[in-house]
């Protein structure tokens, strides 16, 4: 019988947003030291697909563009009592508090092209709201397609009215002001079969009192027959395209607008024609379709299907089947809970922009505050086997041992990975070889701890079931599972349905610190991340705020990163080939240098000596020797960062149509001593972000500690 | 599942109700001053009654495994508080009947009444400092603090609604009667039996907040039911006069349906209806409400809101109870909510 | 735990999200009531409207209730803290003769009774008799185990020593220090007391004002949270230290 005095033993495998938020959740000192948690993680840094480093000059090493949104209330939370608990002292750490480490961005934008093959960017600042995310569910809010609706509703009141105000005197506002009690459903439909029927949307008055009327039908939409809803809202986009058509074609940025109304009123017909409201999966309801496949089906038109608006949700999800940029694909229920969620229910600001990398921002943090608590660390430790206990009837299924390749041993004891860049405790970019046996026949190999294809290590450790641990928290990215999880893909149809639909993207980045800035270059608006530009780096975020967080002796102007999806080689490679990872990143180079000499001038125009050739003087070497001596031309980008994110692990979850089905919950229970943990499973927004990970992560806790409550994981219980 | 909400709530009801009132008794033996105070303090507890919320203090205490005797203290307080909110209840509605029998201040006069109604409070209080002997010190405490914030939040909800009244509020909605009903209603009938139930039985009061959404819904279930049956209930078998509700111009949920669904033209007449006191209220006016509520449909639409509310609760009992072993009390209370809406 | 002493996960009643409420809370079956819905959907409204707006004035009020709650500590209830109230409430039950009121005497008696007398003291601090330039602010550290940095200021011409106790409850709230009063009721109190915090999150600051008439005595009163009514300390002051 194992002694009710002694901690349970948890044992936590990863590094990332997931893995770490279950160990924050277990080690909470409400527990009272009841679990005792030891994390393992390859390599010298945690993050998983969050890490990052610090390379020459101190300068910021990423996997890609890591972006913060308003509403991410578990992800904010954590990082909050983390940074409480921390308790930093602002003299000393030039990120004490979580409103250092955290700032808002409320600047978004896409790229757009014109029918002439014109680039121009659509930026707009999203207006701040009440609150800071993070908060807490907003006072007992219960999210429901009913109040998503009705909001959308209001949302095409005022853009409509936005629209008219422009263009003259704003008609009467109707009767019933918002927010005032309901009128009755039948005064309503009585006033909608009027409209309707003497054609009186033709007028502009008419137009805004009927969109007017959308609220209370929809708020109540039960009471209402459903053709006619669908009526009123056909006639509003018929009516509203034909007197608009005039004004669009003078006005672009009108367009705009238009596509917005377009898509939010194809949304609400879809909502209204496939019962989302009453349907107890919620917006899982059109799992089936891919996104843009139901806006049409539902009646948006194709250009504003193919707007900036709708690449970027595209872009920002990596949604590219195998990397393809002509295959994009996400599933209409993740798209529609992804909007609904970041539009309405962002709090302070839309996009909250972190201001070291995110290794600095969260992951050095969450260290510092889970060893201070207790929680251990072994580094350099890869999980290669979840060996499950042999099947017996009297047995249920569990996990029996684990077992481990230490990559590297540590010389005395435990290994400390931070380092203090002026002030900040930072990841670096290479292990402290100083720290490891033999570290310097190590860094001579050229050992590569993160590398899925370095399999060298100093030996094999096995932990067991009871004498080792008692209970499994596996963290892993997707992509590690089917070499990590073999017995349980072999044995399990449900894990084995899993890796096959649920599906991971590679991706590249590359990030340039130039001598010149923004407006410099000739980007004449102010400076942000913008989406749905070309393939690949369809995503340019400016991060020049970075800077003063490096090292720089000769401070680059400006920062720039870019990322996208990266495809799969079109000759399909064995991935167990320990070319691969060469020639992916070899891959990665080439697309930059192109996208550098070909596309960037589209965002800045002063970047180019002539067509074809970029100013590679521009970029900035950390390591320019004292002669000046650096490469010239294209050569020139090799000082610079790049990097092709194929480790199995560190592939980014897509969110595919009819996948949602095959995820597993952390909550289940199947094995009774070991659970899930990853913005892959089943974690209420299943779908690639922090938030869906930090959220899993909070499940995989309650699954062992029955803590934190369900109804705390906000937007857990959610359409 | 409806069958046994038949047999076994009233059944469980009847057993707990008699041994809380034999209980009852030696806390009402009459002493000085006799006729002035101890004689009406008697009256109320002595008339009967459904006697829930005891039963469901006890039930739960038994449900997390103590004995009849260490809740019935607790549940004979609980009674007496009870008691005391009808009398002052009474005095401030200025109503004339109550159990099919005159009420204290018809009876007495407002002023004894309403003193009667405090030494029912300090008789419960009496119940609970007694606790200190079967439960111990720290847990009779503990149970005083429950009792304390249960009176507090009952005497601000009806604060709340008397308010109401007073001001002539007329543009209530749902919420407003739903948080009035969860301080002035659920706390002292369904939340606190629930919690002080589980901390006897548990001896710790860890987690007792769980009970909190519980006995919010089942208590503003029963309320609801409770107020539809004042407009149709039986007279002989219901306690209070019947239509009372309408007469004191209480909110209910109701009302506050037909306030927001009226004609300009008739919320003119309900407002000034509402507006007069008491007596200058005519029987006309009071069955005119009552037909327009039927034209409306409100209590329709309450009986829907009820049924929600029940089967929130029955929702929230579910997962509350679930680890618990499979007693008659744990089926009591799991029936609780089938219970209330189908009583009459 | 199982036979063989493995460690298992706890049961959970709950493993999926609640994705719509409408359905989970329909209306019971026939056996209820016999009203015909306006329409199947209708009903569905009124319910899904009925529970969405029950659940959130329960969570709002609930969310109220765990901040305060949070303020008050974890943990059954400490009879200890329960001393000032019972210093204070004895001395006004003593003026009641009346039976009923009896019943308090004997709560208090009961309440007394149990758990040690007062919390951690606190550090005495004394005060210098000096001008007319108030004693400068002196550094005074709260009882183990949470750090609670608190700062004394006693501006004062008689020899004044303040004794403060704070209990770890009082570190997230806003605190009210109520004046202090001497055990003779006759004796004027000590009005210009108050208590507040140098900063967000910075130290507590407990400012005290003895006037130069005051006659010498121990002088106690409560500190407050402010949310919560609760108190969370006490401060006592003993004015005109003998020789």
């Amino acid at each position: 019988m194992p002694d009710p005095g002694q901690p349970i033993r948890v044992i936590v495998i990863g590094g990332g947003c997931a893995a770490m938020t279950a160990a924050f959740e277990l080690s909470r000192p409400e527990h009272g030291g009841r679990y005792q948690v030891t994390l393992y993680q390859v390599g010298w840094r945690l993050g998983g697909k969050g890490a990052s480093g610090r390379g020459p000059s101190g300068r910021i090493e990423e996997h890609g563009l890591h972006l913060w949104m308003g509403w991410y209330e578990n992800a904010f939370q954590l990082m909050r009592e983390c940074y409480d608990e921390l308790g930093r002292d602002p003299r000393s750490c030039p990120l004490a508090g979580w409103r250092d480490a955290f700032v808002p961005a409320p600047l978004t934008g896409v790229m757009e092209r014109s029918p002439e093959g014109e680039w121009a960017p659509f930026l707009s600042a999203l207006p701040p709201t009440e609150g800071l995310p993070g908060d807490g569910s907003a006072r007992g809010q219960r999210f429901t397609v009913r109040d998503y609706m009705v909001r959308s509703a209001a949302l095409l009141r005022t853009l409509f009215e936005a629209i008219w105000r422009d263009g003259g005197p704003s008609p009467a506002r109707p009767a019933s002001a918002p927010g005032a009690q309901a009128p009755a459903a039948s005064l309503v439909v009585e006033t909608v079969t009027r409209l309707l029927s003497y054609g009186e949307l033709a007028s502009l008055a008419g137009l805004v009192q009927a969109v007017a009327l959308l609220e209370p039908m929809l708020g109540a939409l039960g009471s209402y027959p459903q053709s006619l809803v669908l009526r009123l809202l056909d006639a509003v986009g018929a009516s509203a395209r034909q007197l608009l058509e005039t004004r669009l074609a003078r006005d672009p940025s009108l367009r705009r607008v238009w596509q917005v109304i377009d898509l939010t009123l194809a949304t609400l017909r879809g909502e209204v024609r496939f019962s989302v409201m009453t349907d107890p999966r919620g917006f899982d309801a059109v799992d089936e379709y891919d996104c843009r496949e139901w806006l049409l089906l539902n009646g948006a038109s194709p250009s504003s299907v193919d707007s900036g608006f709708v690449r970027g949700l595209y872009d920002l999800g990596f949604s590219y089947e195998d990397g393809d940029p002509d295959r994009p694909s996400i599933s209409a229920a993740q798209g529609l809970r992804s909007m609904v969620r970041a539009f309405f229910t962002y709090r302070g600001s839309f996009f909250w922009r972190m201001q070291a990398g995110m290794g600095d921002v969260v992951f050095a943090p969450l260290y510092e505050v889970l060893r201070r608590r207790g929680v251990r660390f072994e580094f350099f430790h890869r999980l290669e086997n979840v060996r499950l206990a042999a099947a017996r009837p009297d047995e249920p299924p569990h996990v029996e041992a684990l077992e481990f390749d230490v990559q590297a041993e540590i010389a005395a004891g435990e290994y400390h990975p931070l380092v203090d860049l002026r002030g900040l405790p930072c990841w670096p970019a290479v292990p402290d070889w100083a720290q490891l046996v033999d570290g310097g026949r190590l860094a001579t190999e050229g050992r590569d701890f993160e590398s899925f294809w370095d399999r060298r290590s100093a030996r094999r450790r096995t932990l067991r079931v009871t004498r080792d641990f008692d209970l499994v928290v596996l963290g892993v990215g997707l992509g590690a599972v089917p070499y990590v999880c073999r017995e349980l893909v072999a044995r399990d149809a449900r894990w084995r349905a899993m890796v096959e639909h649920v599906k991971t993207v590679a991706t590249q980045a590359f990030q340039v610190w130039l001598g010149a800035d923004a407006r410099a270059l000739g980007w004449p608006e102010p400076t942000t991340a913008v989406s749905g530009f070309v393939e690949p780096f369809d995503t340019w975020a400016d991060m020049t705020h970075l800077l003063p967080r490096e090292d720089w002796h000769d401070a680059p102007r400006s920062l720039a990163y870019f990322c996208s999806v990266l495809a799969e080689p079109p000759v399909p490679l064995d991935r167990s080939d320990p070319r691969y990872p060469a020639l992916q990143r070899a891959a990665v180079r080439h697309n930059a240098v192109r996208f550098l000499e070909r596309d960037v001038v589209h965002l800045w125009p002063n970047a180019q000596v002539a067509p074809g050739e970029f100013r590679w003087d521009l970029l900035v070497d950390p390591r320019e020797a004292a002669d000046g001596a650096s490469p010239a031309g294209s050569a020139r980008f090799d000082t610079q960062f790049f990097v092709a994110n194929v480790n199995p692990s560190d592939r980014y979850t897509l969110s595919l149509p009819g996948t949602t089905a095959y995820r597993i919950s952390p909550l289940d229970g199947t094995y009774d001593n070991l659970t899930i943990a990853g913005d892959w499973t089943d974690c209420g927004f299943n779908a690639g972000c922090v938030e869906a990970a930090v959220m899993s992560g909070r499940l995989a806790a309650h699954a062992i500690a029955r803590s934190p409550a369900l109804e705390d994981i906000v937007g857990y219980d959610h359409p | 599942m409806v069958a046994r909400a038949e047999t076994l709530v009233p059944a469980v009801l009847e057993e707990y109700g008699s041994l809380t009132r034999v209980a009852l008794c030696d806390y009402l033996r009459p002493r000085h001053p006799r006729r002035q105070l101890y004689g009406p303090l008697a009256d109320y507890p002595r008339r009967g009654g459904r006697m829930l919320r005891p039963s469901l203090c006890i039930a739960t205490a038994r449900a997390f495994g103590a004995t009849v005797e260490d809740a019935l203290r607790t549940a004979v307080a609980l009674e007496l508080l009870h008691n005391a909110f009808l009398v002052h209840d009474d005095v401030e509605d200025e109503s004339e009947e109550r159990r099919g029998r005159p009420t204290l201040n018809a009876l007495h006069g407002p002023a004894i009444a309403v003193n009667a109604g405090d030494g029912l409070v300090l008789l419960g209080l009496r119940a609970l400092i007694d606790n200190r002997r079967t439960l111990g010190q720290r847990l009779a405490l503990r149970v005083m603090e429950e009792a304390e914030r249960m009176a507090r939040e009952s005497v601000e909800g009806q604060a709340v609604e008397l308010g109401w009244r007073r001001d002539n509020a007329t543009r209530l909605d749902d919420g407003d009667y739903l948080e009035m009903v969860l301080k002035k209603t659920c706390w002292y009938t369904t939340i606190y039996p629930s919690r002080v139930g589980a901390l006897i039985g548990m001896r710790s009061d860890h987690d007792l907040d769980r009970f909190v959404r519980f006995g919010f819904f089942l208590g503003a279930a029963f309320q609801i039911r409770d107020d539809l049956l004042n407009l149709e209930g039986d007279p002989a078998r219901y306690g209070k006069e019947l239509a009372g509700d309408l007469w004191e111009g209480k909110r209910t949920l109701m009302l506050i349906h037909l306030l927001r669904e009226a004609t300009p033209r008739e919320e003119l007449r309900l407002r000034d209806f509402l507006a007069v006191p008491r007596a200058a209220r005519r029987p006309t006016d009071v069955a005119w409400v009552r037909e327009r509520m039927d034209a409306h449909s409100s209590l329709d639409y309450a009986r829907r809101v009820a049924h929600a509310l029940a089967g929130a609760a029955q929702h929230e009992g579910a997962a509350l109870y679930r680890g618990l072993p499979d007693t008659r009390d744990r089926r009591f209370i799991e029936a609780l909510p089938a219970w209330v809406l189908a009583r009459s | 735990m199982s036979h063989d002493g493995r460690v298992k996960r706890p049961h959970l009643e709950r493993r999926n999200p609640l994705r719509s409420w409408s359905t989970l809370f329909a209306p019971p079956p026939a056996g209820g009531s016999e009203d015909e819905a306006a329409g199947e959907d209708a009903g569905d409204d009124v319910v899904t409207r009925s529970v969405e707006l029950g659940y959130r004035v329960i969570d709002d009020w609930m969310r109220q209730g765990q901040r305060a709650a949070r303020r008050l500590g974890q943990g059954p209830y400490d009879p200890a803290s329960f001393t000032q109230d019972v210093q204070d409430l004895t001395a006004r039950i003593a003026q009641h003769a009346s039976d009923l009121f009896g019943l308090w005497v004997e709560l208090f008696e009961m309440a007394a009774a149990g758990g040690p007398r007062g919390g951690a003291p606190g550090v005495p601090v004394s005060g210098e008799p000096n001008g007319a330039s108030p004693s400068a602010p002196i550094r005074a550290a709260a009882p183990a185990p949470a750090p609670l940095a608190v700062r004394i200021e006693v501006t004062s011409n008689i020899a004044t020593e303040v004794a403060l106790d704070l209990r770890p409850e009082a570190a997230g709230g806003h605190l009210v220090a109520h004046e202090l009063r001497a055990a003779d009721p006759e004796a004027p109190r000590l009005r210009e007391v108050e208590i507040t915090r140098d900063g967000e999150g910075g130290p507590f600051v407990a400012r005290l004002r003895v006037p130069d008439d005051q006659p010498p005595g121990i002088y106690n009163g409560l500190i407050l949270d402010e949310d919560t009514s609760r108190p969370v300390g006490t401060l006592s002051v003993r004015v005109g230290v003998p020789v």
